[in-house]
């Protein structure tokens, strides 16, 4: 280790922040950059830099844009009675690609975890209910992961929901247990939504 | 259930042991640490995925390598063959496990594949130990008969994990939980009363079973019996509405108490399974020659309901038991895994395995040195 430049090791110590990225595979990376040509570099830099400024949150449904509010929540297009709220900016992603949900979405920004301290508090869960109360929302899709932070989160929004008197469902519970709504296929996450379920 | 080769790598003190069985009785034979047991152990990650003593992967790697490997050749009583391996890497501490080539996602989808009963010294402790020691036996045996009860249980730990952390956190803090802590106790309540009824229910399925082992290894002289208690389940049959019921007004019950000790003091991990003979407390009045025909009751009724449940004959692993078992008992032991399946049995001392025992399956016996095959011996009994 003690062969190679400072640069080069900043770099691979920068990568191997990254979820899924190893130290080995780190140390690739950043060798790969260094055999890149500088244009290329040049504009990873700038990918980067343009990711944090120019992208934000939605002040509506709390998914990343760069307009605000997001392109689904100031389409005329989408069904504005029908919110699904999801965990993750890439759930949304996820549900899009089915092509069978035209209503809004909401984004908690995770899920309940006490072990990892993530509380009621940590979540974008007043919003969601000052959403709703604001009126002209009939149906709320509860479509959190299939396990069991995904779960206790479901029962938590749909108590808090409930007694305001809208229908509530939560897609099926088809999806693979364990495995996270991103990961879903579009098939199984089309039948899940097809046929969610009042909670 | 047949495992017809092993080969373990960089596991324990076997740097590399590759071993051919016999359908019969297996005979591992050497002094304390020489790696007898770590080739039981072997046999458990094929089974269940882990260490059957509960030891975490990281410590199972031998000393000073990057990595360990299992790999067996499994062939099940319908004789279809199936290439199980179990592989380890410490940088990342990642384990993969693959049957037939193809990766298993969660160590869940392996277990009950592979029935296995493993009775070791430690399990002393189900008799004679404390009532965690046999809720073990009950999920491990429940669990390989049932996939819906292993997914059960292991939802069930990690909402309990959690609903202690928010009651923690609030004994800290020196506040009530409030609402935070209902979405983990409507979890806790879901699973935990189809835990405990299905755990009832393999009480009752398994007691036809006890009784048998019971009367092949005492006579008729001594009844065993098995009554599970719980708090969840108040009644004699309850449905599992009435159950979480039951559940949910006992947990609301005890939640300032809860909240003071900063866990849950409610629920089927606090459960026990009350063992008895002739309607006396093993664990307060059985004599020791009580507590081991209790103990290998317990396993040989375990063995046959797996047989029966899984519709596969389970591996039997027996550690290190012949030395604190007398001959009677040993005999049954062994005469029952002649007769029925494949044993694995380790002793310092060949005199100590009684095996003159029926059946005529093929015999192996293997002398084991610092984690190495020293001798091998094939024999028709
Ligand atoms: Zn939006």
């Amino acid at each position: 280790m003690f062969y190679t430049a400072e640069s080069v090791e900043q770099l691979a110590e920068h990568f191997s922040q990254l979820p899924g990225i190893g130290k080995k595979t780190a140390h690739r990376l950043a060798l790969f950059v260094l055999k890149m040509d500088r244009p290329s570099v040049d504009a990873l830099a700038a990918a980067l830099i343009a990711v944090k400024e120019k992208v934000r949150y939605c002040s509506i449904c709390s998914n990343i844009t760069e307009t605000d509010p997001c392109a689904i929540c100031s389409s005329s297009k989408r069904d504005r009675t029908l919110i699904c709220v999801v965990q993750e900016p890439n759930d949304v992603l996820a549900v899009e690609k089915t092509n069978e949900f035209r209503g809004l979405y909401h984004v908690l920004g995770g899920a309940l975890s006490p072990l990892d301290g993530i509380g009621p508090d940590d979540l974008r869960i007043k919003e969601l209910l000052e959403r709703i109360g604001a009126g002209g929302v009939d149906e709320v899709i509860l479509a959190m992961n299939p396990n069991v932070e995904g779960e206790a989160t479901t029962l938590y929004v749909s108590r808090l929901i409930k007694p305001l008197g809208m229908r509530v469902t939560r897609i099926a519970r088809g999806l693979p247990v364990g495995s996270d709504l991103e990961f879903a296929d579009e098939a199984t996450l089309s039948r899940a939504l097809e046929g969610r379920v009042a909670v | 259930m047949q495992l017809t080769r092993l080969l373990l790598r960089q596991f324990r003190n076997h740097a590399e042991t590759a071993l051919e069985f016999s359908p019969g009785l297996n005979l591992l034979l050497g002094d304390n640490g020489e790696g007898k047991t770590n080739i039981l152990e072997g046999v458990s990650y094929l089974c269940l995925g882990r260490s059957f003593h509960g030891a975490s992967d990281a410590t199972v790697v031998q000393m000073g390598t990057n990595g360990f490997l299992v790999r067996g050749t499994l062939a099940s009583d319908g004789g279809v063959e199936f290439k199980v391996e179990s592989v380890y890497e410490v940088p990342g501490g990642t384990k993969r496990v693959s049957v037939g080539g193809s990766e298993i996602g969660r160590r869940t989808d392996l277990i009950g594949r592979f029935p296995l009963v493993v009775l070791a010294p430690e399990h002393a402790g189900i008799t004679a130990g404390g009532p965690a020691e046999r809720r073990r036996f009950l999920d491990l045996t429940v669990s390989q008969a049932s996939r819906i009860y292993l997914e059960d249980l292991v939802e069930y730990r990690r909402a309990l994990r959690q609903r202690n952390r928010v009651l923690l956190d609030a004994k800290l803090a020196r506040r009530t939980p409030g609402s935070a802590l209902e979405p983990w106790t409507d979890l806790l309540v879901r699973t935990g009363s189809r835990i405990a009824l299905r755990r009832q229910e393999f009480v009752e399925e398994f007691r036809p079973y006890v009784d048998r082992a019971f009367a092949a290894l005492t006579g008729t002289r001594e009844h065993p019996t098995l009554l599970y208690a719980s708090e969840v389940l108040p009644e004699a049959s309850m449905t599992t509405e009435a159950a979480g019921e039951a559940f949910r007004t006992a947990i609301g019950a005890a939640e300032r108490e809860e909240t003071r000790a900063g866990t849950t003091l409610v629920g089927p991990h606090r459960d026990e399974l009350e063992l008895s003979i002739n309607d006396r407390s093993v664990r307060e009045f059985a004599s020791q020659g009580q507590h081991k025909t209790f103990l290998v009751g317990l396993k040989l009724a375990e063995f046959s309901y797996l047989k029966d449940r899984c519709n596969e004959t389970p591996l039997l692993l027996l550690d290190d038991v012949f030395s604190e078992l007398d001959a009677h008992r040993c005999r049954h032991l062994l005469d029952l895994v002649a007769h029925a399946g494949q044993a694995f049995v380790t002793a310092t001392d060949e005199r100590l395995v009684p095996t003159d025992v029926h059946g005529g399956a093929m015999k192996s016996r293997f002398t084991i040195q610092k984690g190495r095959v020293e001798h091998v011996e094939h024999s028709r009994t």
